[in-house]
């Protein structure tokens, strides 16, 4: 594919080399989007491609890049067919198209900066709420439990605030999304399309390509991604146990932290934690070694820096753990949580967008293969 | 990956050619214990020479295999005699038909898989035919899990940009043979030579002088890498050669794909739901009859004989989406005047054209009566706008003429007798079994890669 530079060219590249893929079909198998390119042809009958079929296949695409080495076509062929970096390019496109508030957009190709501009701001408005609360001393002094730099209620606050946002604006952009790829009420309401959804989610069926594993970092089929990935999804989830069981131990229990090592909130984090470092880490690794022909420029820094937050939130949760009691304890504490706050307060603009885009495609997938003609 | 060759070292068997059946014969000689260099011409990009444009695969197998319906071998064997108008070798037929599951099987073991066993993501469109295996990546897929094999397995030496540029032979007997490798001339020995580098359906010059003009009007889906050298080279060694030059014509494609190396893409399928016209705007044959097969050969020569060797595929929306479309969007137009000027046809002709098929429908019926040529199936009235049009050419797939094979790939000599270590497998022998220009779908591949594998078993 041609490096090519306006939207209009990328659309009609697109439409280009997937009137080529359904004169082929080689790749059927290894995801939905040959599956769904099937059906729009067959099943609706459709006779063009357009804007709104490419931003629905470049989410459905999981970038497991097993049809552009099955493809006959790419380059040196003069018919240059390179499927995963025209849908990494549209994935772009759906990106700062669909991305809430629109003026945000331009901080997808600012992530390092706006990340840490973000931890910054984050961590100077937490020490100056110290300040104004009368806690500061404790944020260097050894202390018993973070409360006493941050009461309960504030941090409740605090994480409640930045769920909304994080969160409720990443729904209101998969929306969005939804409307721009024409995905109609009934998709979205549809349960039995949600519920293949959500199984092809939890147990990552796309990264395994039907037993072929993905061609990723390398030419042939591996199933390193999909473990790495799985082992950062599932450390997401039992962090996310974790939290919930603190929460429970305090409001249910009236438990309050900290809380021994061997209790089931710290084993969890503890556990979460190793799992999303090893994921982040070998996806960082299998980075260095993918052929980046096959990806386009900009999620560079967009993947790379989801990967480097989310270590780092993790390396300060182990400080925290470590150092109970210690003087800067606070601090260390209000690092971490300001690095938590960055992810949510990012999350509308960063790689996690990828989490609803891609949801809903598959989604509209299941739908639309039930409701063909 | 590339790696170099030592030349010095002496191999039991060199392979020529990186396709199907050449990979098979690899393979297979390698699995035996033998010493294998495969001399590849495309590069590592362009690898699996023709067999990476291939789809699928037919072996006799019994019902249910795969979810598959039955083909005994002996149907198969008819199917095959059939398509090659009853000029196929009977004994190497029947000897490839009777065992052609070895091949299915082989490939299986060696990483190749089906789409029809998998369970996620797979549109029942895809498996157009009930007793055909369809390879998991195609064609490409099917040689790339092979090349995997001889990568990881080790010892067996795949070199690329490794062209056969002369053999020599003497007495019924290889000895050597000259390659051009990465640009600089090698001579290279061994015990055995396995020839599966296919035909010459990719050479410019040759093809130019047999087709004289209609050559520019032919659409080759070969690359231009198949210059079938080394078949030229056995006949100048002495092989006895099989199959008529001017063969291989066929399918009916679109006009638009490349003039090379169009490979799978080009197919068309909309005839049998429209009607098909010539430049002039005449019909130019009974378009329900083009099914695959004997019509689809005789109406890719009837299309190569129409002026400029251009046709125009007519249809309605009626039938868009009962057939697989094409690389490239149909033209489309509201009404037939637009699509006849959109395709520089005469609009009045068009419309009066389509309006005496349309009448020569027997009511109620798919056929025509009064019209010449007739449809005789599938015959539905071109009266739903949009009106769509696929602009067609003649397409060139595989040619035939090729060494003559016995029962273990070995090559036969002028004088009736073996060649005692050159063995043939794939498009360089598949004219002792297809002849003419006919062809049967899905049916060469096993065919190269059987014969790859019996060679790999009869080395010297």
């Amino acid at each position: 594919m041609v490096r090519v530079l306006t939207i209009n060219d990328l659309i009609s590249e697109g439409v280009r080399e997937y009137y080529v893929c359904i004169a082929c079909r080689f790749c059927i198998g290894y995801c939905p989007v040959w599956d769904a390119l099937d059906t729009l042809f067959f099943g609706f009958r459709r006779d063009s491609i357009d804007r709104r079929d490419l931003e629905y296949f470049a989410y459905l695409c999981h970038d497991c890049r097993d049809c552009y080495y099955a493809c006959p076509y790419k380059p040196p062929h003069e018919l240059g067919i390179n499927i995963p970096r025209l849908n990494s390019a549209l994935r772009r496109v759906v990106d700062e198209n669909y991305v809430w508030p629109r003026f945000m957009a331009g901080l997808l190709r600012r992530q390092y900066i706006y990340m840490a501009s973000l931890f910054l701001t984050s961590l100077a408005l937490a020490l100056a709420l110290t300040l104004a609360i009368g806690s500061f001393p404790e944020v260097v002094s050894p202390i018993i439990t973070v409360y006493q730099v941050l009461p309960g209620t504030y941090i409740d606050i605090i994480g409640l605030v930045l769920g909304i946002w994080g969160l409720g604006i990443l729904i209101y952009e998969g929306l969005r999304y939804w409307r721009g790829i024409n995905g109609g009420y009934g998709g979205i309401l549809d349960i039995e399309s949600h519920m293949y959804a959500l199984r092809d989610a939890f147990t990552h069926l796309w990264f395994r390509a039907n037993g072929e594993g993905c061609d990723y970092p390398g030419e042939y089929g591996s199933y390193g991604r999909f473990y790495l990935h799985l082992s950062m999804f599932v450390g997401f989830l039992t962090d996310f146990a974790a939290t919930a069981t603190a929460a429970y131990y305090q409001d249910a229990l009236h438990l309050y932290p900290p809380y021994p090592l061997t209790s089931v909130p710290v084993i969890l984090g503890i556990v979460g934690g190793l799992l999303i470092t090893i994921g982040a880490l070998g996806l960082l690794v299998l980075k260095r070694f993918a052929n980046s022909e096959l990806i386009d420029d900009f999620w560079f820094e967009v993947d790379r820096a989801m990967l480097y937050l989310l270590l780092s939130i993790v390396i300060t949760g182990f400080i925290v753990l470590s150092m109970r009691g210690a003087p800067f304890y606070g601090l260390a504490f209000l690092m971490h949580i300001s690095l938590v706050s960055t992810l949510f307060l990012s999350a509308p603009h960063s790689k996690l967008t990828h989490i609803v885009f891609r949801y809903l495609a598959l989604v509209k997938y299941y739908y639309d293969k039930k409701h063909k003609t | 990956m590339l790696g170099y060759v030592n030349l010095d070292q002496r191999y039991d068997v060199i392979v020529g050619g990186g396709g199907n059946a050449g990979l098979c014969a690899a393979i297979s000689a390698c699995e035996r214990g033998k010493r294998v260099l495969v001399l590849v011409k495309d590069s590592y990009e362009t690898r699996g020479g023709h067999s990476k444009y291939a789809e699928c695969v037919l072996v006799a197998h019994e019902e249910g295999w795969h979810g598959l319906r039955g083909l005994s071998a002996d149907d198969y064997y008819k199917l095959v005699m059939r398509s090659s108008k009853g000029n196929a070798d009977p004994r190497l037929l029947k000897f490839f038909v009777e065992n052609s599951m070895r091949y299915a099987e082989f490939v299986e073991r060696h990483g190749v898989r089906w789409i029809n066993d998998l369970k996620h993501g797979i549109s029942h469109y895809r498996l157009e035919s009930p007793n055909r295996l369809y390879m998991l990546g195609g064609g490409q897929g099917l040689v790339n899990a092979l090349y995997h094999w001889l990568e990881r397995r080790g010892g067996c030496k795949v070199v690329y940009n490794a062209e056969i540029v002369r053999i020599n032979a003497e007495d019924g007997v290889f000895k050597s043979l000259e390659a051009i490798i990465n640009g600089s001339r090698a001579t290279l020995r061994a015990d055995n030579l396995i020839l599966a580098t296919g035909g010459f359906e990719g050479n410019v010059e040759l093809l130019r002088r047999i087709w004289g003009e209609r050559f520019e009007y032919i659409r080759f889906r070969a690359s231009t890498v198949n210059t079938g050298l080394p078949i030229f080279e056995m006949e100048r060694n002495g092989a006895a050669m099989v199959g008529r030059m001017d063969e291989g014509i066929h399918p009916i494609v679109d006009a638009r794909v490349p003039k090379f190396n169009g490979g799978v893409i080009d197919r068309d399928y909309s005839i049998p739901f429209g009607i098909t016209v010539n430049a002039n705007v005449e019909r130019i044959f009974d378009e329900g009859l083009y099914a695959g097969g004997v019509t689809e050969v005789t109406y890719t020569r009837i299309l190569l004989e129409q002026p400029g060797g251009i046709a125009y595929s007519i249809f309605d929306s009626k039938v868009w989406g009962m057939f697989k479309p094409h690389a490239y969007p149909p033209i489309k137009a509201d009404t037939l005047e637009d699509l006849a000027r959109k395709l520089e046809l005469d609009p009045d002709r068009l419309v009066s054209l389509v309006k005496r098929f349309n009448s020569s429908i027997v009511p109620g019926k798919d056929y025509t009566v009064g019209i010449e040529p007739p449809k005789s199936r599938n015959a539905r009235p071109i009266d739903t706008p949009p009106f769509y049009a696929y602009p067609l050419a003649p397409g060139f797939s595989f040619t035939r003429y090729g060494v003559r094979v016995n029962e273990e790939a070995r090559v036969i000599r002028r004088n009736n007798r073996p060649f005692e270590n050159v063995f043939a497998a794939g498009t360089t022998m598949v004219g002792n079994i297809l002849t003419g220009d006919e062809y049967l779908g899905c049916f060469d591949i096993p065919l190269g890669g059987f014969f790859g594998i019996v060679a790999g078993e009869n080395l010297w």
